[in-house]
């Protein structure tokens, strides 16, 4: 058996990484929260599971103390085939002339990361999303923050180089719809 | 002993750029062996460094990695 002691932890974001890591991968790798260390019944840890968990609880700890602000928005209208031999898309908006982004992302983006957003946009960006946006059930959906948001037409975000992406997925393909410059501050 | 394993990114410089500066501060030996170019980037790394150190590195890739790429559905 192998253990870590983490004694400088945020605990809350770390139980909440530890809980997204156990869902996402079969591993053996423990907490005991009243010795705040991990540990693993086997020889080693996976060293890729150790940076995977390492890594959730970075990102945790980044969506605690940053809020996402929109600051300049673009309308798009760039259509690209929804398979996994297609083509990456380039993109360029008016602060930034060198976007990428791999359809295959589109594959992996799952519904239970809408909070990530959410939860990371500041009030006064939520408006602005609403003010531009005002005919798409997407933006309503951040807005209102609900499970009946997954009735309507899929729609997925991406955040690349400090431009939000809103992406309207169909069956056999996908339209990028609105670009926004974003910032991140401090809360 | 030295370990590899691979770590997704679509920031595979960067990610090298993080490995040399923590390597500076921590005296550890990250290395960047290869990008597997597949249908998602994924970084073959290599490195001795302990288990405690490989998380403090992981917890900070985490936090910069989502600052350039968070994403979802909805």
């Amino acid at each position: 058996m192998k253990k870590i002691k983490l004694p400088n932890i945020n605990q809350s974001e770390f139980i909440k990484a530890f809980e997204s890591f156990k869902k996402f991968v079969n591993s053996d790798i423990e907490y005991n929260n009243y010795l705040n260390e991990i540990h693993t019944a086997s020889k080693e840890f996976d060293k890729w599971q150790l940076m995977t968990l390492a890594s959730f609880y970075g990102g945790n700890l980044f969506r605690a103390t940053n809020e996402l602000r929109l600051i300049e928005h673009q309308l798009c209208d760039v259509v690209f085939e929804k398979a996994y031999h297609s083509q990456s898309v380039e993109l360029k908006t008016e602060w930034n002339d060198e976007i990428e982004i791999k359809p295959i992302l589109m594959f992996d983006a799952d519904s239970f990361l809408t909070k990530k957003l959410v939860n990371s946009i500041s009030n006064n960006s939520k408006k602005q999303l609403i003010e531009k946006m005002p005919t798409l059930n997407t933006e309503q959906s951040v807005y209102r923050v609900t499970k009946e948001a997954m009735k309507f037409e899929h729609f997925a975000y991406i955040i690349i180089k400090s431009t939000l992406i809103f992406i309207r997925d169909e069956k056999e393909k996908a339209t990028i719809t609105n670009l926004w410059k974003i910032e991140w501050n401090e809360i | 002993m030295k370990y590899k394993f691979n770590i997704m990114t679509n920031y595979p410089s960067d990610l090298e750029k993080e490995m040399i500066d923590f390597n500076n501060v921590n005296n550890t030996d990250l290395k960047l062996i290869q990008v597997l170019n597949d249908e998602v980037t994924f970084v073959e790394v290599e490195t001795s460094m302990s288990d405690e150190l490989l998380f403090k590195f992981g917890t900070k890739f985490g936090y910069s990695e989502t600052k350039k790429n968070i994403e979802g559905r909805i």
